[in-house]
């Protein structure tokens, strides 16, 4: 396994993730299935949208060949963990994915383990790579927890602790 | 109403993501087939309950105090009391299901899951806490919490490789 470690690439996954987060949500909002969705998965198709360009901003503001060398092997090893696992870096047909969902719930079940993969993994970048980019990561951040949240709100027969 | 998580409830959530982990890995362990992934599954309930008796010792002392003082971060703090309230750290969910035909891949996939969850829990957590020892805990776990997905992710890799690997649980 390579040592050596892009932060391109790593900005490249987070790029991936949204992009096929938009294209997840843009399929459930127009799925007259899940009409109670619609309003919920618009809102968060756009703001998926708007965080894939944020980071195509921040991937071209990186230095030419910016590597990882100066971060311990484990950190590079973590944060190959969370793009490797994550289902948007993995899924081709994120719409297709979207089109295989039977119920609301299901789809609420999946967008909350999604935006939790993406709190921790942006967590995880804050670490490393983009200090210079910590306001615009933080405030990204915010957002998907704020998702997060809009999600469970709806989940139907939330427990409570 | 006090809208801040107190450390002490932070505490307990850790307690119980702490004592699933234990139940589920060491279910994983005396099912397992193959040496490395025992092996793998055996250090991980080990730490889990290192993790367990240090949240509970901290639980301990802190059960009759509330610290909240003017310094706590409301967003944060609201923001991980919202999270709670919902179980959504409730990994027994993730956990509990019949291990019947899991297979080792599965078992890991679950654990990495699980590992998440801890991940996601204790990041907050660090942010909201006010007490230093909770803090440092929180700090120290959540290190070798992400050495759990670490193991368990490039356990999963391995596995995934292997041609016509179907190590049934």
């Amino acid at each position: 396994m390579s040592a050596l470690f892009k932060a391109s690439d790593i900005v490249s996954s987070a790029i991936l993730i949204e992009e096929n987060g938009y294209k997840f949500y843009r399929q459930v909002s127009a799925d007259s299935r899940f009409y109670e969705l619609k309003e919920l998965t618009e809102f968060l198709a756009k703001e998926e949208k708007a965080h894939s360009e944020a980071f195509k901003k921040i991937l071209k503001n990186l230095p030419p060949a910016e590597m990882m060398e100066a971060y311990p092997g484990e950190y590079q090893l973590y944060l190959k963990a969370l793009a490797g696992d994550n289902i948007f870096t993995a899924s081709k047909d994120p719409a297709g994915l979207a089109r295989s969902f039977k119920k609301a719930e299901e789809i609420i079940d999946f967008g909350i383990g999604i935006e939790k993969d993406s709190i921790i993994f942006y967590e995880g970048l804050k670490e490393t790579i983009l200090k210079g980019e910590l306001s615009i990561i933080e405030e990204l951040i915010s957002q998907e927890r704020n998702h997060l949240l809009k999600l469970l709100q709806i989940k139907p027969n939330r427990t409570k602790a | 109403m006090i809208k801040y998580l107190a450390d002490s409830e932070a505490l307990k959530v850790a307690m119980n993501l702490e004592k699933d982990g234990i139940e589920f890995y060491t279910k994983a362990i005396s099912l397992a087939r193959d040496i490395k992934s025992k092996d793998m599954f055996l250090k991980l309930v080990e730490d889990e309950k290192q993790h367990y008796r240090r949240f509970k010792e901290l639980h301990d002392s802190l059960k009759d105090s509330h610290l909240i003082t003017s310094q706590v971060d409301e967003e944060v703090s609201d923001y991980l009391r919202a999270l709670v309230s919902t179980g959504i750290f409730d990994i027994n969910l993730i956990t509990k299901n019949s291990f019947k035909g899991l297979s080792s891949k599965d078992a890991i996939l679950v654990g990495i899951q699980a590992e998440k969850e801890s991940i996601l829990f204790y990041t907050e957590a660090i942010k909201n806490s006010e007490n230093p020892k909770g803090k440092k805990a929180f700090v120290d776990i959540l290190k070798e919490e992400k050495k759990h997905l670490i193991s368990l992710s490039l356990r999963l890799r391995y596995l995934s490789r292997r041609p016509g690997s179907k190590m049934y649980i």
